[in-house]
């Protein structure tokens, strides 16, 4: 009797908290049976997937008079994703490989089927050739119709290796995509791509790399000009303050990085530009090559100063907002979210978001039909509401805007040019927001640092990411140190990965079929600025 | 070959030699049913841990002709940042183990011994730590331990600290940092099994030591340590283990330099590192190997165990003074280790909370809308789906595990033993694509695909990872409860697994129900394997549905708090309810 006293107000505790949610639940209408099917693999988060399968689901009704479906697939972020994709495409070309071509399973063929280098040839007398050509004149899918949300980065790779197909999104919209026009979507945005020129895949909305800071916490460090300029995190006060993303976890991530080197090598160029304007070519070369080393040194001090590097992307703007980091290096619609999320009621906010002028780059989220897609017909619907205005004012209208999602502020950049001026400016969340202006700031010379993608990605591992907590340890031995003092100078040493060995040396290493070269590299790199902070921290101490 | 059978010694006259026929019998039977068990043991764990596992970490011996190499190992060992990250994840794994026995230790001996006002309510909220998932609980221990956070603000409000200065409490000693709130998260762990062991130690052996003079600390050392060392050992190879491989508490005062961070950061990177898999292998390796040699020092039980049953324990009820320093030292720990858990709490409530000591002002919206979101409901059913059946394969298999390790001499039991700990040591992530490539087409296992039904594969999963806590239950209560009585079982007739069922089964009850708990719970909250199985909405456990919302722009944090708090006050509840319902002294009285 006592257990039963005891139980019963736990069991009605308990179905109270069962029925909460049961109660709370919002209806939603099943799905119709007979409704058109649509597989879509995401990384978009669940606000998105809300307001583009509302829309889309009404839009096709319209259009079609029939219901469709949306089954979304989310294994996680864009690199599961990648990683899913790569399994599932090898898994079906070997089954189509060994039972309907009935050929053995070989490395050359694993290999083959995906290389990008491989054009493909009829002729069996070369597995690999005849791979690629078998797995690029196949229907060979993994069930799913659409890869939507993701950097450039990711879909470039996929769309090489042949898993990405030509949706014919460029000749039905020939005036959205043609390179010049007013009024379409350039090919290149300051060295962006933000369509393939294929087909194979497209833009749907920008998005930039900027900085978040909070005004509060530089209050607190006495810091009176807000940050607008990657060096302004330099600043010596800005010490375990500032909050870096990792460039090794993401392809937009790295690519923010290596416009920072090129902001640097431009920045040179014009100092030199000024001084002696006769000898354009060699200036170039010794702007590239001075403003790599510039571009280095700025990496240096700004791990110097790092909280961490996250690869969570929402992780900066909270923690710069919650006041763990002063600043950081978020992506545009992070920070403009998180600044709005702690205004108070008159819209005021400790949290400011701002472009880096001259610093960064406008990266495309993309949307690609894949290879062997169950559902093309569907999928090539869902590509053209995204891409028109329909589709296009979900991403930055206001919720309840005419056009515009009916629940969630999204708050991406779309990416059709007219939406950043009237009529649709004024219902944009963020009508101050021009990517295209933006990206006319920067101009991006490919032939600089493209070559060296993957190389800065591998140098700000070994100089900065795991050398860490060497270089922050050195940094603060250095303290307020002039930047000409032996301590600061040997911190800032780069002539081990000076432009010349990278371009050469580091580049050649990084790209050898033996993975083995490249740890050994890292293994070597990372000792080498291990000791050279040290080195540094030594020498700060004896100068005291 | 020796396996054990039953011991009769039972002597003279035909009907001992009746006995004695039946219970060869009974031997032969027992041999081929432990043999038929241990077989099936071992295919379960060829197929759904090693193969998977084997698979996924494949990349770090194949070369660049597909040949087999161990050149990325020996790099491993080459590698300063690895080695100096082992030896970190050592150091913390080391003093976490220590710390959490120091909270739970003195805990579980005055829960034992003493009946205390609010004690009931109190050892319920003993194992609420373990119930929220990591990345919620970072989101209340930044609120309270941030740097304009509520630590700091009650410092400025009583004038300790200047109103223009912080204190960097995540970003300064960071090892003890991460010491103290993996004992904090962990020493639950540890008190179930100091409670259960003590719970099942025999009292009339404590009367005798007491009889000839040995008592105090002396009869702690001589008597109570030895006969509770196989919870203490269950317990802290568990805590051990989970200090060794922890992921979520460095990544939270970003410490970067211990091994299960950088197995992380590996397999995250876009470059696809093969030496991260290298790594993956040699943290299994490490893990067995100091498994199996903590096991040889500590983890043997003593040669002869008493018989529980019958005497039970002898609870002191206290009030006044006594029984306020005994409610007083449940709850300050208690409160300590349930600061993420309230921070979260206040963050669940909370429009914001910045510079305060409490939320600046309070909502219901992020309930309403967690709640009433429409992956939620779902989300909930399968949760419970998925982590019940997980939890009965567990229970079956923990016990089959169990018995074979401590009551039989069967070949390899100790392997055995090591083999069940190791899922506790697999990066989730590294299990779930191991599952992804064994059952894609084309492959044997292609029909447990999970894009049609991920059932199967996360039940597995969770099944697998969440093992560790039963077999160690299990075999701890073996160890206690003895043989003698499932002897004297069989000696009167009973066939051996009978006795097993009917005897001692029953008496461990209480290690069960505390090693399921644990499987049940974080079955629950697993978010690593479900990310990567349930790809579809309609399969979302509840874990992937607060890290769906975490992701919201802006609110998220304040949803996954809101969705959070319900998961473990759900559980919470679901547990008393349990705890409850089996009643007073009965089979779940190591709760009491």
């Amino acid at each position: 009797m006592k257990s039963m006293n005891r139980l019963v107000p736990i069991l009605i505790s308990l179905a109270l908290f069962i029925a909460a949610p049961l109660l709370l639940r919002e209806s939603q209408a099943p799905p119709s049976p007979g409704a058109d099917e649509l597989v879509i693999i995401s990384p978009h988060n669940e606000t998105i997937r809300y307001e583009f399968s509302r829309a889309f689901e009404e839009t096709y009704r319209k259009r079609t008079g029939r219901n469709v479906h949306i089954d979304w697939r989310l294994p996680g972020g864009t690199t599961e994703i990648v990683r899913y994709l790569n399994s599932e495409f090898e898994a079906g070309f070997r089954s189509y490989w060994t039972r309907k071509l009935r050929l053995p399973w070989t490395k050359a063929a694993l290999e083959g089927y995906s290389d990008s280098r491989l054009s493909g040839s009829s002729d069996k007398s070369s597995p690999a050739e005849y791979a690629r050509y078998a797995f690029l004149n196949s229907e060979i899918g993994c069930g799913i119709d659409l890869f939507f949300g993701g950097g450039t980065f990711d879909f470039i790779n996929l769309a090489n290796r042949g898993f990405l197909v030509n949706s014919g999104v460029l000749d039905r919209n020939p005036i959205l995509f043609s390179t010049g026009s007013d009024i379409g979507i350039p090919q290149d945005l300051g060295g962006e791509p933000c369509w393939d020129l294929h087909g194979r895949w497209v833009g749907a909305c920008l998005a930039g790399f900027g900085i978040c800071y909070n005004s509060d916490v530089l209050a607190r460090l006495n810091i009176s000009s807000p940050p607008i300029q990657w060096a302004d995190l330099a600043d010596r006060r800005f010490f375990r303050a500032v909050a870096l993303a990792d460039p090794t976890k993401s392809g937009s991530v790295a690519k923010a990085y290596e416009l920072m080197i090129q902001q640097q090598m431009n920045q040179r160029l014009s100092e030199i530009g000024k001084s002696t304007s006769s000898q354009q070519g060699e200036n170039e070369k010794q702007a590239v090559k001075e403003g790599w080393e510039r571009g280095l040194q700025l990496l240096i001090q700004l791990a110097a100063n790092s909280r961490y590097f996250s690869d969570a992307a929402p992780k900066v703007p909270a923690d710069v907002a919650y006041g763990e980091a002063a600043a950081g290096m978020c992506i545009d619609f992070y920070g403009r979210s998180e600044s709005e999320a702690v205004s108070d009621d008159f819209g005021r906010t400790r949290l400011q978001y701002n472009n880096v002028r001259g610093g960064t780059s406008v990266g495309a989220d993309s949307i690609a039909l894949l290879r062997g897609a169950p559902h093309p017909e569907t999928a090539k619907a869902f590509i053209d509401f995204v891409m028109s205005c329909e589709g296009q004012m979900l991403w930055d209208f206001r919720p309840g805007t005419p056009g515009g999602p009916i629940r969630y502020s999204l708050r991406r950049l779309p990416i059709r040019r007219e939406f950043y001026r009237e009529p649709f400016r004024s219902f944009m969340a963020d009508r101050e927001a021009d990517p295209y202006r933006d990206a006319q700031a920067f101009h991006y010379n490919e032939a600089w640092t493209a070559p060296l993608f993957s190389t800065l990605r591998f140098l700000v591992r070994v100089m900065c990411i795991d050398s860490r907590e060497e270089l922050v340890a050195a940094r603060a031995a250095i303290g307020d140190a002039p930047v000409n003092s032996p301590a600061f100078q040997k911190l800032l040493d780069i002539s081990r990965v000076r432009y010349d060995v990278a371009l050469q040396q580091i580049r050649e290493t990084l790209r050898s079929a033996d993975r083995l070269n490249e740890i050994r590299l890292a293994n070597l790199l990372v000792t080498h600025f291990r000791n050279q902070y040290r080195e540094a921290a030594r020498l700060a101490q004896q100068s005291k | 070959m020796k396996i054990s059978g039953p011991r009769n010694t039972e002597e003279g006259g035909i009907a001992a030699r009746n006995r004695e026929f039946r219970s060869r019998l009974n031997f032969v039977r027992l041999h081929w049913k432990i043999f038929g068990l241990y077989s099936i043991i071992l295919a379960f764990f060829a197929v759904f841990f090693i193969l998977p596992v084997a698979i996924a970490v494949r990349s770090g011996f194949v070369d660049q002709t597909g040949s087999l190499t161990f050149a990325y190992l020996r790099e491993v060992f080459r590698n300063p940042l690895y080695l100096e990250g082992f030896l970190n994840a050592l150091k913390i794994a080391i003093g976490s183990t220590l710390a959490a026995f120091l909270l739970a230790s003195p805990l579980a001996w005055v829960g034992y011994r003493f009946d205390f006002p609010g004690k009931s309510a109190l050892s319920a909220l003993l194992i609420l730590p373990v119930m929220l998932p990591p990345f919620v609980g970072a989101i209340g221990f930044r609120q309270i331990l941030g740097q304009e956070g509520a630590l700091n603000a009650l410092l400025h409000s009583i004038g300790l600290l200047g109103t223009d200065r912080v204190i960097d409490w995540l970003g300064t000693s960071r090892e003890w940092g991460i010491v103290l709130l993996n004992a904090l998260h962990l020493y639950p762990i540890l008190y179930l099994n100091l409670v259960a062991s003590l719970s099942n130690v025999d009292t009339t052996l404590l009367e005798a030591a007491e009889m000839f003079g040995c008592s105090g600390l002396r009869r702690a050392a001589r008597v109570t340590l030895p006969l509770i060392l196989p919870g203490i050992f269950s317990g802290g190879s568990i805590v051990f283990i989970w200090a060794f491989t922890e992921l979520g508490v460095p990544l939270m005062f970003d410490y970067y330099r211990v091994t299960p961070v950088q197995i992380f950061d590996g397999i995250q990177d876009i470059d696809n590192n093969p030496m991260t898999y290298a790594l993956v292998a040699v943290t299994l390796a490490a893990t067995a190997l100091i498994y199996f040699v903590v096991r040889i020092f500590i983890g043997s039980p003593p040669a002869l165990m008493p018989v529980r049953g019958g005497h039970g324990r002898n609870i002191t009820a206290v009030s006044g003074l006594r029984g306020l320093a005994c409610s007083m030292l449940f709850l300050s720990i208690c409160g300590f280790a349930l600061l993420p858990q309230l921070g979260v709490l206040c963050v669940s409530f909370s429009k914001d909370w910045y510079r305060s000591i409490f939320p600046n002002a309070f909502t219901l919206d992020h309930y309403i809308f967690a709640l009433g979101n429409h992956l939620t409901v779902p989300a909930i059913q399968n949760s419970l789906l998925y982590a019940s059946l997980s939890t009965c394969v567990d229970l079956f298999l923990g016990v089959a595990i169990a018995y074979l390790v401590t009551r039989t001499l069967i070949p390899g039991r100790s392997w055995l033993d090591s083999l069940a700990m190791l899922p506790l040591a697999v990066p989730g992530l590294v299990l779930a694509f191991g599952y992804l490539a064994l059952t894609r087409r084309g492959s044997f296992f292609s029909f447990l695909a999970p894009v049609q039904n991920p059932l199967v594969l996360l039940v597995l999963t969770y099944a697998v990872r969440r093992l560790p806590y039963v077999v160690r239950s299990a075999a701890a209560g073996f160890q206690q409860a003895g043989i003698s009585l499932e002897e004297a079982a069989q000696s009167v007739g009973a066939a051996p697994f009978r006795a097993l069922r009917r005897i001692t089964l029953p008496l461990i009850a209480g290690h069960l129900f505390s090693g399921a708990l644990l499987a049940f719970a974080f079955a629950v909250l697993e978010v690593s394997d479900s990310l990567v199985l349930a790809q579809k909405q309609a399969d979302y456990p509840i874990a992937k549905a607060i890290y769906e919302l975490s992701n919201v722009l802006g609110e998220g944090p304040y949803l996954a708090a809101a969705l959070g708090v319900w998961a473990m006050v759900f559980l919470g509840l679901a547990t008393a309810a349990a705890r409850v319902a089996a009643g007073r002294g009965g089979t779940f009285a190591v709760f009491e």
